[in-house]
């Protein structure tokens, strides 16, 4: 062999092994056939094996495979989610067509879980796993969209009607008083930082704009699976960030089989979902002549008609994917463009991906990767979510006098006679812009060192930059921030990187009846923020409306007067925690379950008493519907007891917040930021969980119902210093601790599944007690919280943190009507009125199919919760009408004087009962086309059609701020403000394969 | 395949090693330290820091200007219809009915303990003499409003400067104690420049004044004891040592108020800047910083008090908006002037101010005008005038914004405005309140006929103020507003300058009747101790009544 033809042959074989060449076997036979369902469609990537051989072959999208086995094989394996698991001899066939039966839970289904891998029917802890097709059909959504009302336990609010922007998770109440109740997000084994890389800032007047969804990276039409972690059987492996649960996000990988393109593109509209709560030209005239208010300038308009605006959204996706039993890969790449609903809103998202797994040495050694790009650009309205008293796009244009027209002509707007500022010259003299790129990458490798002992290596990287320019045009006046004739540039960039690096090891073997998996690991984490900004104001151009130039600002800062420009630049502490952790699973003849886990965690953000944190679970089920005396009963096609108790740590305070720190600021003063607790450490959620999982009447009927408690102890508390100290607050552990009792119950019902008809119903019910305790915090508020933002509403604060209260409660005055003279007659001080969490959350859907057709209908809903409606009291209140602002609807006929003083009661705390139509879809399954066209359907779906509540604001859901008001680190809950108004869309999308 | 296993398992472990941490928290952005010993500490920053407390805390409405003034005859802010309701505070504070949650009384504890804190970090970190005396009036002037305010004060001793436990608390008696030795101590330490910025010995010596004068009060402040001979006569060689400096009373009063105060604009006023600052809060014209001094908020003094459309219409780009439309004062008070009084009592004009938007200065009532001699207009349409009447909650909307005199001290400083500083200083301590205490401690130790000394150092500033001289001057008086009763000739000059509420209470008129303020209860001569406070620190004791 000479050596070109020796390295030739090398070069060769590392090729064939590194691309998807198959290997021959001697001894041979090859089987082809087709995989169908019930009604004779096509089954995609189900698993064709031969029995006791290793591999096997997915079949493509026309349901055909090729399997080569060995002469001797005698029966083949078919498995498919969804559907139960099928043998079929071989015989003398070389051609087998299999048709599947669905199954409603398929218990040897594998399923994620943390750092492994799980049988169904073996889980012993609180899991929900949603796959592809049960996701909520919503356009460009983010993850967490896709399971609002689908999971029990899980309480998703989409907060703002901006695309974009962040949706608040809650997985079984409110654990903690100060913010980071958000779960732990793991994308594919990385455990992500939980923050966006976009810039997040103020500008004076106008308050910040909501946060950006830390997710919006990712496609969701990669997504193959999302697995949520409720108990701490499930969570507690993740220590000290289980405690709010995990959201695992498992994304597509490549099946093998002959490479296929899967195209999804949609188009769609969007409009108000509920029109606001103002009164029309018309009632205001009338609601004018009653008061003997003269603001009626002549024109009638509908003022949100000025701000809106109706484009397309869009959305293209095409993925491909194939490869052969030993190499898979796959690659998508999606575009699509969200324009808001409001002017000048947008999100436009670009997302790229590519995975791969490789069998190499003889299949011991496993190599994955996986790289996503995402690149979000997003135009933002001037919607915040604490404007001031002078107002956002939203509260100037809920204000805006509807008999005043906004502009007489080009660039001619209407000065308002009482100072107001115009949406549309806000609108226009406002513009901001952010664009984020973030990049995860990972690269693994498994090598089984013996058959039962797997070692594994994952190391991800996950970083995000984001940039931002925003300007307000100097020719706007009345904004009350130092734009108003002068002009006002922000440019802020960001970049946040995380990196994990996991090690396990684990052995799975089975001991005659008892299967027995061990699992060893090691993590180490790491994350950092930084960020930089430049602030100018007072500039030279387009200070006067009549002479614009199309030259933002914050493209050229440089114009701004040298002395009023301010630049910073800040590093958050990286954050470091380093863990070890354990899990032991017992299954005892696929009867007896028990699973133990332990982790410790280090971080460098505890205090120096408390580097480590401890958290072990412990679990375990009983399947009861697999004994023997279960055997003859036909009414239970699955009973399993599980109990589980486990403790889970939650640690999202501030790095640095257990040193003495000092920092320079603007005028070179060395300030005290804060003063050392050593003794600061992670909050402690101890759960205890107890749940059936149930099927009737041969899957008819399944469900699972929980029952849970959870107690944070040591919560963190960003508590006022004790005076003298340096302002501001100071993290501890309170000697307290939050409960939340609650149960819940997850529902799916075939009512119907008669030949060409197939109707399901289910349901989900999630009720959740919250209480916080801490006896030495006496009767009065431990802290207010809640604070109010707009006109007269300095210092006033709304709920509160107290003992024996719920988080948040609201502490007001009450309210009990109006004297003669129509002032409000409340009680002199304030008591608690009532819980912003609510007790109830509820999802509701249903499933109907006939032929081709697939009809899907989701609600969602919240119950027993109140709202502060701060919209109506700071901005649609009676009293503005004197000031030639418009007023809410429900104030007509009031007994209300308009010189009532505008102040907080129960007089504007509502119930925020609601059920909303969040999704519903009507798909038509065209089948296969052309030589090469597979799969083809249409669907149609419109979302957040209606909303049932009697609660006066754009929507009980939306428009809810959570953000932390008062700086104080604790956020608030259900308070109303002027947020940007929830959409409603419709979407034709058209998806298709070739292969 | 041996070798494979070993390479990986070789390449595993190296990974596991190079991963460990020694979990150290590492900051990028912000000095940290565990000691006092960090060379990267430079004590003179701290100490700057610390003077920089003073200015929210003392420029703001809502904070040490509120809890002395809003409580008093002087000033209220009455709710107009949608606007300055904020929860009821200003209401509360006017007709004594705050309770324990009351939010500046939390915010003010608050911001005097950060000055506190301050303060006593410098000391930590070896500062020079001069430094540490500069620091210990800090550190007195927190504990003075401390025990003004609340009669209780928190402290930390050098050593346990950054501890984050329960500090321990100093009664009155004892906060009286350590405020005297303190003051005492740093006099002949301060420098002799008497820079009206930084603390010097007459700032020392007028603090030390206002200790030993509101010294019985605070003790008893129900019914407050004679005032000790020894005491008064400290006063009185305290007071001398100040009228024998480099001080004089500012030909015009509203000088010692205007944009040129400090001297920095003589292009506005009537051209003198102030000769009575003792202690000022120097706010730099312009510029966000110099010599790291951070300036702001001045603003608040006028933008308080005034109409959206007192000058320029809101938003016109001119001069900004020009006010929030909140604060007043009373009939009763503005009519307490006599006749020849108007210098102080103002509604008059101010060069610089008046005559670029029609804007007085001092006691404003009646038709606002504008630079031309036009009406102005409020928000309904009509003429925009100050009436006399106002009312806690104004009823009726079409006059609600317009009721209440208001009080422009600051003539604001239009040649810095929309976004820049202005470079008003703020009078913390002024020459005439040390004419006015020595006088008073005459009166209350060796002149109490009230025409010896006393008189003649009142009658000195009422000449200044070309006032009509007095007869007489009284400890007590026929009522708050009774011309030879030397607290009302302390609020004629000194209204809305911080000192009603000490005034009231030193003179035992706290809890007398005043225009909308009808019944008291004893309480009220203390602010309760924010309730996070008292969970914080278990050494609070939370104030009687609350």
């Amino acid at each position: 062999m000479t050596i070109q033809r020796l390295l030739a042959k090398r070069v060769s074989t590392l090729l064939l092994c590194v691309l998807f060449t198959l290997t021959a076997f001697s001894q041979t036979k090859t089987i082809t056939g087709k995989v169908t369902d019930d009604k004779g469609n096509a089954i995609q990537g189900a698993t064709v094996t031969a029995k006791g051989t290793k591999g096997g072959a997915s079949t493509g999208a026309d349901g055909t495979y090729s399997l080569t086995v060995p002469a001797s094989a005698k029966v083949i394996v078919i498995s498919s989610v969804g559907f139960t698991q099928k043998e079929v001899p071989i015989g003398g066939q070389s051609s087998i067509d299999v048709s599947m039966v669905t199954s409603q839970t398929n218990l040897n289904e594998v399923v994620v879980i943390g750092y492994g891998t799980a049988r169904k029917k073996e889980l012993t802890g609180a899991y929900s796993v949603i796959s592809a097709k049960d996701f909520n059909k919503v356009p460009s959504a983010t993850p967490d969209q896709l399971l609002q009302g689908r999971v029990p336990g899980l309480d998703v609010t989409v907060a703002s009607g901006q695309p974009g922007t962040a949706v608040q998770v809650k997985i079984r109440g409110n654990n903690s008083i100060r913010s980071g109740t958000d779960p732990l997000y793991v994308v594919d084994g990385i455990p992500l930082d939980g923050r966006s890389a976009r810039p997040s800032f103020g500008v004076t007047g106008l308050g910040n704009t909501p946060d950006a969804n830390a997710l919006t990276w990712i496609n969701p039409n990669d997504i193959e699976n999302i697995s949520v972690l409720k108990d701490a059987a499930a969570s507690a492996i993740y220590g000290s960030r289980g405690a709010n649960g995990v959201i695992i996000i498992t994304t597509k990988a490549g099946s093998s089989g002959a490479t296929r393109i899967d195209v999804a593109a949609s188009a769609g509209t969007n409009g108000l979902m509920k029109q606001p709560d103002v009164l029309s030209a018309s009632q205001y005239r009338s609601e004018l002549a009653k008061y003997g208010a003269k603001s009626d300038s002549g024109a009638s308009i509908n003022p949100f008609n000025e701000i809106l605006q109706h484009k397309i959204t869009q959305n293209y996706s095409v993925a491909f994917g194939g490869g052969t039993e030993n190499s898979k890969y796959r690659a998508s790449f999606l575009a699509s463009r969200t324009p808001g609903l409001v002017r000048k809103s947008a999100l436009d998202k670009y997302i790229g991906n590519v995975n791969g797994s490789f069998k190499l040495l003889d299949k011991k050694l496993t190599f994955t990767f996986g790289m996503s790009v995402g690149t979000t650009s997003e135009q933002i309205a001037p919607v915040s979510t604490n404007p001031g008293s002078t107002g956002s796009l939203i509260s100037n244009t809920l204000q805006w006098n509807p008999t005043l027209l906004m502009k007489h002509g080009p660039l001619q707007y209407t000065v308002n006679p009482n100072g107001q500022v115009n949406p549309m010259v806000f609108s226009d003299a406002y513009n901001d812009q952010a664009a984020v790129t973030t990049f995860l990458g990972y690269i693994s490798g498994a090598y089984k060192i013996i058959p039962d002992l797997e070692y594994k290596i994952l190391y991800g990287a996950n970083y995000g930059t984001g940039s931002r320019g925003a300007e307000i045009q100097g020719w706007i006046s009345g904004t009350g921030s130092n734009a108003d004739g002068k002009g006002v540039g922000i440019v802020q960039n960001t970049q946040l990187f995380s990196q994990s690096l996991t090690h396990t090891l684990t052995y799975t073997h089975k001991f005659n009846d008892l299967a027995f998996t061990g699992l060893a690991g090691y993590e180490y984490y790491t994350t950092k923020f930084k960020t930089q900004y430049s602030t100018g104001y007072d500039f030279n151009y387009n200070t006067n409306v009549n002479n614009l130039i199309p030259i933002h600002y914050y493209n050229n800062m440089q114009d701004s007067k040298q002395a009023n420009m301010q630049t910073g630049a800040g590093q958050d502490p990286a954050v470091d925690l380093q863990s070890y952790f354990s899990r032991l699973q017992f299954s005892y003849k696929d009867r007896y379950n028990l699973a133990v886990s332990f982790r410790a965690d280090g971080s460098n953000k505890f205090g120096s008493n408390n580097k480590y944190g401890y958290f072990p679970a412990f679990s375990a089920g009983w399947r009861i519907v697999d004994e023997d005396f279960m055997k003859s009963q036909h009414i239970f096609s699955n009973l399993n007891l599980r109990a589980s108790w486990g403790r889970a740590g939650n640690q999202s305070f501030p790095a640095g917040a257990a040193l003495d720190r000092y920092r320079y600021d603007a005028n070179g003063q060395l300030n005290p930021v804060n003063y050392a607790n050593p003794n600061l450490k992670w909050e402690t959620v101890t759960t205890s969980d107890v749940g059936i999982d149930f099927g009737f009447f041969n899957g008819r009927l399944t469900g699972t119902v929980d029952g849970f408690i959870k107690k944070t102890t040591d919560p963190l508390f960003p508590s006022t210093f004790a005076a003298p100290a340096p302002s501001g607050t100071v993290y501890r552990n309170l000697p307290g601790y939050i409960s939340n009792k609650g149960f819940e119950l997850g529902l799916t019902g075939v009512i119907v599944q008669h030949g060409d008809w197939y109707w399901s119903i289910g349901g989900n019910f999630t009720y959740v007690k919250n209480k916080f305790v801490f006896p030495a915090g006496g009767t009065a508020p431990l802290v207010l919280t809640g604070q109010l933002n707009g006109k007269g509403t300095s210092a006033t604060f709304v709920q509160s943190i107290a003992n024996d209260q719920p988080i948040d409660v609201f502490y007001l005055r009450k309210f009990h009507g109006y004297d003669q003279n129509g002032f409000a007659i409340t009680d002199g001080s304030a008591s608690y009125a009532g819980d912003p969490n609510p007790k109830w959350t509820v999802g509701l859907f249903t499933n109907v199919e006939y032929k081709k057709f697939t009809f899907v209908a989701n609600f969602h809903g919240n119950y027993d919760f109140f709202i502060y409606n701060n919209t109506l009291q700071s901005v649609t209140g009676l009293s503005f009408i004197n000031n030639g602002s418009n007023i809410s609807k429900t104030l007509i006929g009031t007994k209300e004087n308009p010189a009532n003083p505008v102040s907080a009661s129960t007089r504007y705390m509502f119930s925020g009962n609601y059920m909303k139509l969040g999704n519903l879809s009507l798909s038509y399954k065209i089948g296969d086309f052309g030589k090469f066209g597979k799969n083809a359907s249409v669907t149609f779906s419109g979302n957040n059609l209606f909303v049932i509540s009697h609660y006066p604001g754009f929507d009980p859901e939306v428009n809810v701020s959570t953000v932390d008001q008062n700086g104080t680190g604790i956020p608030s809950r259900g308070i109303d403000y002027v947020g940007y108004p929830s959409v409603r869309s419709f979407t034709l999308a058209l998806n298709f394969s070739l292969n | 395949m041996k070798a494979n296993k070993f390479l990986i398992l070789a390449s595993a472990s190296l990974l596991t090693v190079t991963g460990c941490t020694k979990l150290d928290d590492v900051q990028h952005d912000s000095i940290a330290t565990s000691g006092n010993s960090s060379t990267a500490i430079k004590v003179g920053d701290l100490l700057t820091n610390a003077y920089n407390d003073l200015n929210a805390l003392l420029h703001n409405q809502d904070q040490v200007f509120s809890l002395e003034e809003t409580v008093t005859d002087e000033a209220l802010v009455p709710t107009r219809g949608g606007d300055w309701d904020d929860n009821g505070v200003w209401r509360v504070l006017h007709a004594h009915t705050w309770d324990v949650t009351h939010t500046q009384a939390q915010s003010v504890f608050i911001g005097l303990g950060k000055l506190e804190s301050d303060a006593t970090t410098v000391l930590a970190f070896n500062p020079s003499a001069e430094q540490a005396a500069e620091a210990v009036f800090l550190r007195s002037l927190a504990q003075f409003y401390y025990v003004d305010l609340y009669g209780q004060v928190p402290y930390r001793t050098v050593a346990e400067y950054n501890s984050i436990g329960a500090p321990p608390v100093l009664t009155t008696a004892q906060a009286i104690d350590t405020l005297t030795t303190n003051l005492a101590a740093i006099i002949p330490v301060l420098s002799n420049a008497n820079t009206p910025y930084l603390a010097s010995p007459d700032a020392a010596r007028f603090l030390l004044m206002k200790v030993l004068l509101n010294k019985q009060s605070w003790l008893n402040r129900q019914t407050p004891a004679a005032a000790d001979a020894g005491d008064m006569a400290q006063v009185i060689t305290l007071g001398n040592a100040i009228i024998g400096g480099s001080y004089s009373f500012t030909p015009h009063y509203f000088d010692n108020f205007g944009p040129n105060n400090g001297g920095a604009d003589p292009g506005v006023g009537f051209g003198s800047a102030s000769k009575e600052a003792i202690f000022a809060y120097n706010n730099q014209p312009g510029a966000a910083s110099t010599n790291g001094i951070s300036s702001a908020g001045i603003d608040a003094r006028w933008m308080m008090t005034l109409h959206y459309n007192s000058y320029g219409h809101k938003g016109d780009g001119v001069y900004g908006g020009a006010g929030w439309n909140g604060f007043s004062t009373i009939a009763d008070f503005y009519n307490a002037f006599d006749a020849s009084d108007t210098m102080r009592r103002g509604n008059v004009g101010y060069p610089g101010v008046t005559d670029k938007s029609g804007l007085l200065v001092g006691l404003l009532q009646g038709v606002q005008k504008d630079e031309k001699g036009a009406t102005r207009v409020d928000r309904n349409g009509n003429p925009l005038t100050f009436n006399a009447t106002v009312n806690l909650v104004e009823p009726d909307p079409l006059t609600l914004e317009d009721n209440g005199i208001r009080v422009i001290k600051y003539p604001p400083d239009y040649g810095n405005y929309n976004g820049g500083h202005q470079g008003n200083q703020l009078q913390i301590f002024r020459y005439a309140d040390a004419v006015l205490m020595t006088a008073e401690a005459h009166l209350r130790s060796d002149d109490a006929a009230g025409t010896g000394a006393s008189l003649t150092l009142v009658n000195g500033l009422r000449t200044a103020r070309k006032a009509a001289p007095l007869a007489s001057i009284k400890l007590t008086g026929s009522g708050l507003y009774d011309p030879n009763f030397i607290l009302a000739e302390r609020q004629k000059e000194l209204y809305w300058e911080s000192w009603r509420r000490q005034d009231l209470i030193r003179f035992g008129m706290f809890l007398t009747t005043w225009a909308l303020k009808t019944a008291d209860d004893p309480k009220f001569l203390l602010f309760p101790i924010p309730p996070t406070q008292l969970v914080a620190n278990p050494n609070l004791k939370q104030n009687p009544g609350y």
